[in-house]
């Protein structure tokens, strides 16, 4: 499979930080409460909890994208 | 008020006052008659040779970012629809003003270039935006489209909110596209698709002269008429101590920074210069004087000559003073869209804020560095990058102030007024 990574649109992002509860191997909040991502998703485990992560964001502000940049389903 | 500063404005060739080529003929506003008697230009070219020109070439833009027209027009055109072509005209960089010299005394020199640009990549319109109250360049430029005519392509001059992040090439997109002319989250470039769904080619107004200065003249001639290892010669807006603050300056080739100002009234060597504008890099004066004022001769520092603004603090004035003020600045031109900027660069300003008023320590500064590396390439736009860049050139360049500062050193020009004025004074 190709490369997936996190990609957060940081114009919708308003900080709830619910990604960061689902998928914290993955996500951090940086001093504001903003998400940094990190690294790509090869693994299966990661991929899943990457697209709940996703799903649950409550602004749509986040992505899993190929590395084209265009999203895969939620 | 914005007219008449506009209008004064010197523009000046150097270091051969008789080489300019943008402003060949003085600056003067150009009519169609004039312009075509001194620059021709209007045979048609079809567009593979149009493209070809520019390829060879190797034109970068002149928005500040450098990047190759050509790249920007192939990937436009190999979307197979047709692109929205943009003239960016709106200079929110505060202290630049080659822009507005351009449009006022060579708008068909721009309306060439972008014609040229629309006819490569099958462009049928191009929209020329602008910043809202520039009424002497919207002036010029409206007469000069109503000069051509009805030929294509079709010119729409429109204008928005004079703020620093509006003339990000995104927002201006986002504007043209009737959306909200603030900078967009981008997953593909926009060249190959923008906001409008279509590949959007958003070309700064000197980029688009040089193109017309491409179709009038040899290609070797117009290679050779520029700084050290630039293609075309360069306009510069000189700000701050200098003869004639809002002079623009047309490169026409090799110089150096000590020759360049001298020329300009400058012969005490500066406290310090800000090179590139607002997202530019800070030099002590020392430092910049014997350099080339060319993208090479700067980039052992890793800075570039930017949008070309180049702002000179002299000796006895406080350059931290001036760092703070564009830093507050900045702050407050945040778009607010983006939750790091608009966390991050109060805070950065606050930094500096303290360390202006002599009340910072080392650990202040740590935390500015965490800050930034927090920071670093999350805002939509490059606007918190640009900034924290700038602040960071500040505090390695200008390390003996920065040292007198964090010793404790009470700067008494903190309550006089900043060498360098902002956006609102324009």
């Amino acid at each position: 499979m190709s490369a997936l990574h996190l990609l957060v649109d940081m114009t919708k992002c308003r900080g709830s930080g619910m990604c960061a509860l689902i998928f914290e191997d993955g996500i951090e909040l940086d001093r504001f409460g903003f998400p940094i991502v990190h690294g790509e998703l090869v693994e299966g485990r990661l991929r899943r909890r990457a697209l709940r992560a996703s799903r649950a964001c409550p602004h749509g502000a986040l992505d899993v994208v190929g590395s084209d940049g265009v999203p895969v389903s939620r | 008020m914005t007219s008449t500063a506009l209008c004064t404005t010197p523009v000046l060739a150097w270091p051969d006052p008789e080489g300019a080529v943008l402003f060949r003929g003085g600056s003067a506003r150009h009519d169609l008659a004039a312009h075509r008697s001194v620059f021709g230009g209007d045979e048609a070219r079809d567009p593979s040779e149009l493209a070809e020109l520019i390829e060879h070439s190797g034109l970068l833009g002149r928005g500040g970012a450098g990047f190759p027209l050509a790249v920007k027009l192939a990937a436009a055109r190999g979307e197979g629809v047709e692109p929205v072509v943009i003239i960016n005209a709106s200079e929110s960089e505060p202290a630049s003003r080659k822009d507005a010299a351009l449009g006022q005394w060579r708008p068909h020199l721009v309306l060439d270039g972008a014609a040229a640009v629309a006819r490569s990549v099958g462009g049928r319109e191009v929209a020329i935006r602008l910043h809202r109250g520039a009424r002497a360049l919207e002036g010029s430029l409206r007469a000069a489209i109503n000069e051509r005519g009805s030929g294509a392509p079709r010119f729409a001059v429109s204008s928005g909110p004079r703020r620093f992040v509006a003339g990000e090439s995104s927002a201006v997109a986002s504007a043209v596209a009737g959306g909200r002319g603030l900078p967009l989250h981008k997953t593909v470039p926009l060249a190959l698709k923008g906001p409008s769904g279509r590949p959007t080619i958003v070309l700064n107004a000197e980029t688009a002269a040089h193109v017309g200065l491409l179709c009038s003249m040899e290609l070797a001639d117009w290679r050779a008429s520029g700084p050290q290892g630039s293609a075309g010669t360069r306009l510069l807006t000189l700000a701050g101590h200098v003869r004639s603050p809002g002079a623009v300056v047309e490169l026409t080739g090799p110089t150096t920074f000590a020759h360049l100002l001298a020329a300009q009234g400058v012969h005490a060597t500066p406290n310090a210069v800000l090179v590139g504008g607002f997202a530019g890099t800070w030099f002590a004066g020392e430092t910049l004087m014997g350099l080339d004022v060319s993208d090479q001769g700067l980039e052992p520092f890793g800075a570039t000559l930017g949008c070309g603004v180049v702002a000179v603090i002299p000796p006895g004035r406080c350059a931290l003073a001036e760092v703070n003020h564009i830093t507050t600045y900045l702050a407050s031109e945040s778009a607010g869209q983006c939750g790091p900027c608009v966390g991050g660069l109060p805070e950065v300003a606050a930094i500096i804020d303290k360390l202006a008023r002599g009340t910072a320590r080392r650990r202040h500064l740590r935390r500015f560095e965490a800050i930034a590396e927090e920071l670093r390439g999350r805002g939509a736009c490059a606007h918190p990058d640009a900034a924290i860049s700038m602040v960071r050139s500040a505090l390695a360049m200008l390390i003996d102030e920065v040292d007198r500062h964090l010793g404790g050193r009470v700067c008494t020009d903190l309550h006089g007024t900043p060498v360098l004025s902002l956006g609102e004074q324009r």
